[in-house]
């Protein structure tokens, strides 16, 4: 089968196709989970912590119990359900006995309206006994009566290290260090939290708003005691997720108990206040740098040391890598990394789009930035200089790194708009500046599994277990079946987003979807086209060598003549529906790697007078591989962007001294981009071929986007700013110093 | 999402509307564009009676008075006017700019074509954008008690506090009259925000005439600097009369504002940012005004 | 409990039909539109005016329905997103957001073609690109589709003022 894949044609694709699912979407007839409405549906509300840290002692309901509507309380006192998705390291409960943040769930009140739901649940009671608590890693670290969790409050260290930094810090001819540091940031799905759960005996099904149906399946029947079979996931419209809807979520699992016990479908729904403090965000770091260069400008090596705010539970996934990634940058003799996660009693963090991402590439690429201009250098050159050619053993299967950096300075004007920063002679007015950022990513391979069918009249339908949040896969999925099989994408139906009816996929995360499940469509595909071609054999008795499916026609391929159409071929053979149920295990040879790359390009404009940073231009150029659908690639790379401009300027949850709340749990105090606040964002694709197919896509973007605007900052005003978000305030008062 | 119950009125005339205000005495709150209103009570603020006074005729107009020479001479808009309306008004841009330059800053177009002018100056945030320049232009605010008893005074005297006005349990604010003046006017509204399209930090408007000689009806009113919008009387008087105004008599009083002004600091701005910036957004302010009548 | 639930007889017309609902008075316009009538295009995102998904044209200006009270749309009209298209089809907007992929996932997207038509409906001639910005800054899009809608509502522009 692999070979298969590896031998097909590599024709560069120029397919752009608008969403398979387009007029649903814009014609507000897509279906959301918020939009179901099931008979005789109640609403279930939770009810959390009012302390930072402590064990629950009583829950007086009695209150609750006389809201009219009221139907039914659910707490810790009486439901220990696991939540086996919601911690990495420990045990974490539905409804917390022992409560580690502001806003930890209790329990949840269940009642015929929302507006009962929501009263009732204000007026629980629970008494608890306080426990110390810790807000921040210094308080963590310093604190020995602190027991966020009975086995230690950290994490780690996580190291990793190859070559021997501390030789090349002693004989390399520059040597820098500095601190960086990132703030806690909340994904922001504009459809917040929410699940629809009922029971039909002991079967269960759940409406689930998740990036995964089956990883979401999977999870509640583990919860709960059930076989998966006997959970049915269905997920066909999500409004976003980022990574914080990652497969069960506790909301599912409360839905799914309150029907049990009410007798009745549940829908829990969350405020987006609760979506900001009980659904996970992007925890915090604190970051120690060093490089070691040469005066030539090769980078020798680079060390990090680090420590991040996880809050009180982590669910982010690969244990310890909270900072991860620029050690595939560069080509460097050595690399050391030590890096602890800190419990602190504030929410959860977990999963936001490229998870330690740029929240590394910051500081690296930041630094990099630094080391450059303290050379005397070329941002660019130095880059260029530097970057991975292959990796530290074995090779890359694809490496469009180079093209990525010089087209992209290129299509930039890069050498005509970057200068050496001057001093500002002027104390008013705009000043402007360019900045430039590399990253790279993974780009896995793995399990996948489609069915793909075609009927008797040519229609082709592809089935897999996607959910297509927002990044097109369905859209995807359905052009690399239409490409495989030679059926027009017009001719293309897709199934998906429901455990019931669909193959199993790993769903939207992790950039995984069309590496994983699409190599199975194509597989699948190819089948389909073969079984065409030998049926046009038989039907017409000429050779299947000689003979090409090609927008849903027989051709020959001598004379490029139709011979007739896949639906008459359909019709002639006398068949049914063809189908083809495919599972797919691709892997990477030993020694091989398979990465993408980016280079970023900013512009900025700064007032001197009030520090306010404006961002005027923006140019993406990504190696992702073949791109199945240029459309939908170039928005998925201008989203990442906008978020990391969000990273860049204005996002920040505030984590209060006093108790560890969130103090802007609102969209209008958690300030994510606005059309008014995004540029022009060009965005262009190498030409890069990958032997295993499209390579990953959605991650990527958000991770150079930081560090590039803040060199660009650098580079209008001569100020550098190390902490995230840039501060306006930060920004003028080193201007003044610099006076 | 509302919690607590309340009742709902939609008086079809001003007289209905005060019969149901005496009736629910101290417990009814009136409701225009509810674009404070509605969050207020989602933040659990209980208003046990609302009247909305949407349905009243009368309160929707942008009226011209002209003097004898058959030149405006004031404006009266209506209660209901939202800010779109007054963005968007071409009597209104022509002689009042500033008001429509304020309006069309407010948070963005679904809040604008939704808030009104009546109430956002009862609703009297010390930052609102229009008390500002309700202030700056001498707005006059027209009231009307039970009885048809109207009354009008000046927007100085309507802003008592933080969300504290003179407007009585039992009266409505019908309109908001501005004198327009034919001389060559200045102004300009500039505003510090945390995010594009906030309600401000604080906001400086300013407005001013030039006879051709020299510079008077100088008015810089500032907003969230205290408990109401104000007028900085000392720093106008300093320029009124002026025949010119340099840059550096602009900087004498950006300096001045922040000598006698207070603006508050926040958990994402410190206290020094903040005075620094109304100093320098008063004199932005300031230098468009200026150079409007001289450029 | 203070005070029993208040209902209000709310009429209305909604995308161009004469409807009529008991409400409660604490329901929002936008919870009424999707649970009484089932016109779920509108989103509930924020519930505080702050994204602009449940916007809906009010009277022919586009609001946040999210921060109205359904009580006060009584003798007004409202056109919901599934008020713009005919017979099934997509309006020319709605179609230039199909066509330039000014969407990802979808849930801001009533509210951005609401946003979009109101600022379409009111202009004089063709909108540049700075007043599409600050026209749909009130509709926030996570998915960070900024580029693409301009690039929709420009083409809607420009096809209308050709016309």
């Amino acid at each position: 089968m692999m070979e298969a894949v590896l031998e097909r044609q590599h024709a560069k694709s120029h397919v752009s196709e608008p969403r398979i699912d387009a007029r649903e979407r814009v014609m507000g007839l897509a279906k959301y989970t918020a939009d179901w409405h099931v008979k005789d549906m109640l609403y279930a509300r939770i009810f959390t912590s009012t302390v930072p840290h402590g064990i629950v002692k009583n829950i007086d309901s009695s209150e609750a119990a006389k809201t009219p509507g009221f139907v039914d309380m659910v707490s810790c006192l009486e439901d220990s359900t696991l939540w086996e998705a919601g911690e990495r390291e420990h045990v974490r409960r539905v409804f917390a006995d022992h409560v580690r943040f502001v806003g930890d769930c209790i329990g949840a009140v269940t009642a015929t309206t929302r507006i009962a739901a929501k009263k009732a649940a204000s007026l629980v009671s629970v008494q608890y006994e306080e426990l110390p608590a810790s807000f921040n890693i210094d308080s963590t670290l310093g604190n020995s009566n602190l027991k966020i969790w009975d086995n230690g409050n950290t994490i780690g260290p996580l190291k990793f290290e190859y070559g021997d930094a501390e030789e090349e810090f002693r004989n390399s001819q520059v040597v820098m260090e500095r601190h960086y540091s990132t703030s806690r940031l909340h994904n922001v799905p504009l459809e917040p939290a929410i699940s629809l759960a009922w029971w039909d005996g002991d079967n269960l099904t759940v409406v689930a708003a998740t990036q995964s149906v089956h990883g979401c399946r999977n999870g509640i029947a583990k919860d709960l005691g059930l076989l998966p079979e006997k959970v049915r996931v269905i997920g066909y419209y999500k409004g976003g997720g980022f990574g914080n809807k990652i497969n069960s979520m506790n909301y599912d699992l409360i839905a799914a108990i309150c029907s049990r016990r009410t007798g009745k479908p549940v829908m829990v729904e969350y405020s987006r206040e609760d979506e900001f403090i009980n659904v996970h965000g992007r925890w915090s770091t604190d970051q120690d740098l060093r490089i070691a260069a040469d005066r030539d400008g090769r980078i020798n090596a680079v060390e990090v040391k680090a420590n991040c705010d996880i809050g009180a539970y982590t669910r982010h996934m690969k244990r310890g890598h909270f900072i991860e990634g620029p050690e595939h940058y560069y080509s460097t003799e050595a690399w050391n990394a030590e890096i602890y996660g800190v419990y602190t009693n504030t929410p959860a963090t977990g999963h936001m789009r490229a998870p330690p991402g740029p929240q590394s590439a910051f500081s690296v690429e930041s630094l990099v930035d630094e080391m450059a201009y303290e050379l005397g250098m070329d941002p660019v050159e130095m880059r260029f200089k530097n970057y991975i050619r292959h990796p530290n053993s074995g090779k890359f299967t694809s490496n469009g790194f180079e093209e990525c950096i010089t087209r992209g300075a290129e299509e930039f004007g890069w050498k005509q708009r970057w200068k050496r920063p001057e001093k500002q002679n002027t104390r008013r007015g705009l000043v402007t500046g360019v900045g430039v950022a590399i990253g790279s990513w993974h780009s896995g391979l793995g399990h996948g599994e489609a069915i793909v069918s075609i009927d008797s009249t040519g229609v082709l339908e592809v089935n897999t277990g996607v959910v297509d949040i927002g990044t097109g896969a369905k859209t995807t999925m359905a052009l690399i079946a239409s490409g495989e099989a030679g059926i027009p994408f017009s001719d293309t139906r897709v199934i998906w987003g429901d455990t019931e009816t669909s193959p199993f996929s790993v769903g939207e995360s992790g950039s995984r979807t069309t590496g994983f499940t699409g190599t199975a469509v194509r597989e699948a595909a190819r089948q389909i086209r073969s079984d065409l071609l030998s049926i046009g054999e038989k039907v017409h008795g000429i050779s299947s060598s000689k003979l090409e499916i090609k927008e849903g026609n027989l051709i020959h391929s001598g004379n490029g003549n139709v011979i007739s159409s896949v639906r008459e071929l359909m019709h002639a053979s006398g068949n049914g529906r063809i189908t083809k149920s495919v599972t797919t295990e691709p892997a990477l040879k030993e020694g091989e790697e398979r990465f993408v790359f980016a280079a970023h390009f900013a512009e900025v404009a700064v007032d001197l007078e009030t520090g306010e940073v404006k961002l005027t231009d923006y140019l993406a150029y990504h190696d992702s591989g073949e791109i199945v659908n240029r459309l939908t690639a170039e928005s998925q790379v201008q989203g990442g962007i906008v978020m990391g401009i969000g990273m860049a300027l204005t996002e920040k949850l505030l984590i209060s001294k006093t108790d560890g709340s969130i103090e802007n749990p609102s969209l209008l105090l958690y300030r994510i981009p606005n059309m008014a606040q995004i540029p022009k964002i060009k965005v262009f694709f190498t030409d890069t071929i990958d032997p295993y197919g499209p390579k990953s896509l959605g991650e990527i973007p958000i991770i150079p986007v930081t560090a590039a605007i803040g060199n660009a900052i650098f580079n209008a005003t001569g100020v550098r700013l190390r902490n995230l978000p840039f501060s306006r305030e930060e920004l003028l008062r080193e201007l003044k110093g610099k006076k | 999402m509302i919690i607590e119950p309340f009742q709902y009125f939609s008086p079809q005339s001003l007289d209905e509307a005060f019969e149901i205000l005496s009736e629910h005495h101290g417990e009814a709150k009136i409701i225009a564009g509810g674009q404070s209103l509605i969050p207020l009570m989602k933040m659990g603020v209980e208003v046990p009676c609302i009247v909305d006074i949407k349905k009243i005729p009368g309160l929707k107009a942008i009226e011209l008075s002209k003097d004898g020479l058959g030149n405006v001479s004031s404006i009266k808009v209506g209660a209901l006017v939202t800010y779109n309306d007054i963005e968007g008004s071409n009597p209104v841009k022509k002689n009042l700019p500033l008001l429509a330059k304020t309006a069309s800053g407010i948070g963005h177009p679904l809040i604008r074509n939704r808030g009104t002018i009546g109430g956002s100056l009862s609703h009297c945030d010390p930052a609102a954008d229009l008390c500002a320049t309700a202030l700056a232009l001498n707005a006059r605010i027209c009231i009307t008690g039970p009885g048809l008893k109207t009354r009008s005074i000046s927007a100085d005297e309507f802003f008592k506090g933080p969300l504290e006005t003179d407007l009585q349990d039992d009266e409505i604010l019908t309109a908001v009259e501005f004198p327009v003046s034919a001389m060559k006017m200045g102004y300009d509204v500039q505003k510090l925000t945390l995010g594009h399209g906030d309600f401000p930090v604080f906001i400086v408007s300013v407005s001013l005439h030039n006879d051709g000689k020299k510079f008077t009806d100088i008015a810089i009113a500032l907003g969230g600097v205290g408990e109401t919008a104000v007028r900085a009387g000392e720093c106008e008087s300093l320029l009124n009369g002026r025949e010119s105004i340099t840059d550096e008599d602009i900087l004498e009083v950006s300096k001045m504002i922040t000598e006698k002004y207070d603006p508050p600091s926040s958990a994402e701005l410190s206290h020094d940012y903040t005075l620094d910036m109304l100093a320098v957004y008063t004199r932005k302010a300031l230098i468009n005004a200026v150079q409007m009548v001289t450029g | 409990m203070k005070m029993e639930a208040q209902t209000f007889d709310l009429k209305f017309k909604l995308n161009g039909k004469e409807v009529n609902v008991l409400v409660d008075t604490r329901e929002t316009l936008l919870d009424v539109i999707r649970d009484s009538f089932g016109l779920t295009g509108a989103k509930k995102g924020c519930d505080e005016a702050a994204c602009g998904a449940c916007s809906v044209l009010f009277n022919g200006h586009a609001v946040c329905s999210c921060t109205m009270l359904a009580a006060e749309a009584h003798g007004g009209s409202i056109v919901t997103v599934e008020g713009l298209s005919s017979n099934g089809k997509p309006s020319f907007l709605q179609k230039t957001f199909m066509e330039n992929d000014a969407l990802q996932c979808g849930f801001c997207t009533s509210g951005q073609i609401i946003a979009a038509a109101f600022l379409l409906d009111n202009a004089e001639g063709e909108l540049d690109d700075h007043e599409i910005r600050e026209g749909l800054s009130g509709n926030v899009c996570r998915c960070g589709a900024y580029n693409k809608i301009l690039h929709a509502v420009s083409e809607a522009s420009r096809n209308r003022a050709v016309k």
